[in-house]
């Protein structure tokens, strides 16, 4: 219940929108990130490097591009949630999102064949 | 040997998708005691999500890379790795963010959900694709252990 209460303090403070446009930028550079590590070992060898495995460092960068946008987007404006529209940055993250997963899913299949 | 932590990783991942799924469900008719249910349903999907990610991360790297990849790569079905694990393991990492921001909106808009039509669909399209996510994951899950048997059936790990 403290847990709850804690995510509730956290999360009901947060500019949506900011935290959307930090979704779907983190989603992008993790997008990045995962391609060109395929295509450079070096820059693998980097990832691997930083944090022990370049899995984990994708994470890092995810969570980090996530917190540090939602972070600096954090300002209110007033009555910003009456002016927020959640259905339309609803649609935008998950047609973002879903393009990315099959970006992803495309370049691994086309890295197998090639 | 079987190793406890897939099947936790993947138990977890379940329950997880089970936990947006009652979050979807909730926001056909809601109300506020169905708004505080969903609540409560959103923060347990996400540290489901993050519970899953952990383990899921800690099998992956010390028992799926050194023990069942190899296997999968010299098996039959290779593709099961390089297209499946590939992709499952990456496409994974955007389900805690969406799943942080459907708990962010319900917290946001909290009982405004009642009238806020906007809000209610908004949510809705965010908890559905943690659940579709989810489910692909569970799907790629299913075809690389299919990978690692096909591999196994063949022969592949058997000292001669």
């Amino acid at each position: 219940m403290h847990l709850r209460q804690g995510l509730v303090w956290l999360l009901d403070r947060i500019n949506l929108k900011g935290m959307h446009i930090a979704a779907v930028v983190s989603m992008a550079v993790l997008t990045i990130v995962i391609i060109a590590a395929e295509l450079s070992e070096g820059f693998k060898g980097v990832l691997t490097l930083l944090a022990f495995n370049h899995w984990i460092a994708k994470s890092i960068i995810a969570f980090a591009v996530f917190a540090g946008i939602t972070y600096l987007m954090n300002k209110h404006e007033q009555g910003f949630l009456d002016k927020f529209d959640a259905e339309q940055w609803g649609k935008i993250t998950s047609i973002s999102s879903v393009l990315f997963a099959v970006i992803i899913f495309i370049f691994f299949t086309l890295q197998f064949f090639s | 040997m079987i190793n406890p932590l897939i099947g936790l990783h993947a138990a977890l991942g379940e329950f997880a998708v089970f936990a947006f799924l009652w979050v979807f469900v909730e926001m056909f008719n809601p109300n506020e005691k169905s708004i505080e249910r969903a609540k409560t349903a959103a923060t347990l999907g996400v540290l489901l999500l993050i519970g899953t990610w952990f383990i899921g991360g800690i099998s992956y790297i010390f028992f799926y890379t050194p023990d069942v990849k190899p296997v999968i790569l010299a098996g039959p079905d290779s593709w099961a790795h390089e297209i499946f694990t590939e992709t499952k393991e990456h496409i994974f990492l955007f389900m805690p963010i969406i799943a942080v921001l459907a708990l962010a909106t319900l917290n946001t808009f909290g009982d405004d959900i009642i009238r806020n039509e906007r809000a209610r669909i908004g949510l809705m399209i965010l908890a559905g694709l943690v659940v579709l996510f989810g489910l692909s994951m569970a799907g790629m899950g299913y075809l690389i252990s299919s990978g690692a048997r096909d591999a196994l059936e063949a022969g592949v790990g058997l000292v001669a």
